[in-house]
């Protein structure tokens, strides 16, 4: 029920009131604040919003994915709240300090940081951050662990040219950062706690679907969870021992370490990786996908999947871009020479 | 444009339908080798909510398209080379997904008008 009160919305740094019966739309429009917006009736999604703080009526997330629903993404021209919201931009977060604690090296390549939570940040374990340094240089990446962990641990792939990731193989512990997020909607969605989990991890894509998989154990989730960690040499496959030691834990998970280039590392399966999703997606069960890594190689799998069936609206996808020097696995390195 | 047509939003099964279409269609589309070539690069999920907006607008459901969102959407693909053939299998694809649907064929002449008025918009007429 509409409550006899105005409410008040914050967005940004303005905070406008939202009269009863009144949706969030008319009352942008109403204090003349730009948001696109197109059927005015909860279908199209051009207006959706996120709220960071405030509850979001029902109504208002028809039709939205389930992770969606959980990051409180909500439709503007369909939501009339009964209480006041803090609203962003879908992805947008707030800018905040924090301090590099700790680094180690988990390979030859990738060094894990572990950075001090700022007091008001909150995510969902598989989204991301921008890491930003003093002088603005701004580099995402995703979060490995869960909420409520000691430190925020992200994981790294030095790039030799990369002029973030070598800086932070050596930068002082102690060292003031700023971070910007969270983002992403690669997220454990507790719809879907009797599916089956598909979570495809390419290079350090592999990080944030770690956290997924904790989220969704500690959720008790029911289902299956097959965890691809896919790389073009198998020296890279960086977490495939603890992951498959969680897999002996719990009978409900198995892991698949895929290399064009094994190189002898046990366990590890020679082939392309699109091959290797194609199977475990058409098993038995509809998957929910969550598939994270280079930009290329999610883009094309995401593609195929789709193409061959999956719902986009079970698809989840975090395409790294920027970063992307490094050949995919499944994109064949060229010729050395 | 901007005028809901209620009575065929509602025969066709209003926004569960639209939920039912755009996996399908948008599938049709980006297997049509006409076509195909148009969505390369473009954000998959982005390009969904697109389709959406579209087929809620064809389907007769509430809008408030305009012309002028047709036309700049499409200006960059007029410029390389989208003309009245890939217009034409856009609303095959769509007909033939009304089709799958299990659509009656009045109905989906009914949608196929809607679709044809946009034509001169989006091929910058």
């Amino acid at each position: 029920m509409p409550g006899g009160r105005p409410v008040a919305l914050t967005f940004g740094d303005r905070v406008l009131d939202c009269q009863p019966g009144e949706t969030v739309l008319e009352a942008f429009e109403r204090h003349g604040v730009a948001l696109s917006s197109s059927c005015r009736s909860g279908t199209c999604q051009s207006c959706m919003l996120q709220a960071v703080k405030g509850s979001v009526p029902a109504a208002a997330a028809v039709g939205l994915k389930p992770a969606w629903r959980e990051l409180g993404y909500l439709l503007a021209c369909t939501c009339r709240p009964s209480g006041d919201l803090v609203l962003q931009r879908v992805g947008q977060g707030l800018e905040l300090p924090t301090c590099l604690l700790e680094r180690t090296w988990l390979s030859e390549e990738v060094i894990r940081l572990g950075l001090e939570p700022p007091g008001d940040f909150s995510f969902r374990a598989g989204q991301f951050v921008n890491l930003i340094r003093d002088d603005g240089l701004s580099r995402p990446y995703s979060l490995a662990g869960l909420p409520g962990d000691d430190s925020l641990e992200l994981h790294v792939r030095i790039l030799p040219d990369g002029a973030m990731s070598s800086w932070l193989a050596d930068a002082p512990l102690g060292t003031q950062l700023r971070l910007r997020g969270p983002s992403g909607d690669c997220v454990y969605a507790c719809d879907d706690r009797e599916h089956r989990l598909l979570l495809v991890g390419i290079g350090t894509g592999i990080a944030p679907l770690v956290g997924v998989t904790r989220d969704a154990l500690r959720q008790d989730h029911a289902g299956p969870i097959q965890i691809v960690h896919a790389a073009v040499r198998g020296t890279q496959l960086y977490l495939l021992e603890p992951l498959q030691q969680l897999a002996r834990q719990h009978p409900n998970v198995s892991v698949f370490g895929i290399a064009l280039h094994p190189e002898g590392v046990p366990g590890v399966l020679e082939g392309e990786l699109q091959g290797l999703v194609a199977r475990l997606a058409g098993g038995a069960s509809d998957p929910r996908v969550l598939l994270c890594g280079d930009a290329p190689m999610v883009n094309a799998l995401r593609r195929q999947l789709f193409l061959s069936g999956v719902s986009l609206g079970r698809i989840g996808a975090d395409a790294f871009v920027g970063s992307a020097q490094a050949p995919s696995p499944g994109l064949r390195p060229p010729p050395p020479g | 444009m901007s005028q809901a047509n209620t009575s065929l939003f509602e025969s066709i099964g209003g926004a569960a339908s639209v939920d039912a279409a755009v996996d399908i269609f948008y599938r049709k589309v980006l297997s049509d080798d006409r076509i195909n070539r148009f969505f390369d690069g473009v954000d998959m999920e982005r390009q969904a909510a697109k389709q959406k907006a579209f087929l809620t607008m064809v389907f007769g459901g509430p809008n408030h398209y305009t012309g002028k969102d047709m036309r700049s959407a499409h200006a960059h693909l007029v410029h390389d080379g989208l003309d009245d053939s890939h217009f034409d299998a856009v609303v095959e694809n769509l007909g033939a997904t009304l089709a799958e649907l299990g659509v009656a064929d009045e109905l989906i002449q009914q949608v196929a008008a809607i679709a044809e008025s946009t034509r001169a918009d989006v091929l910058s007429r």
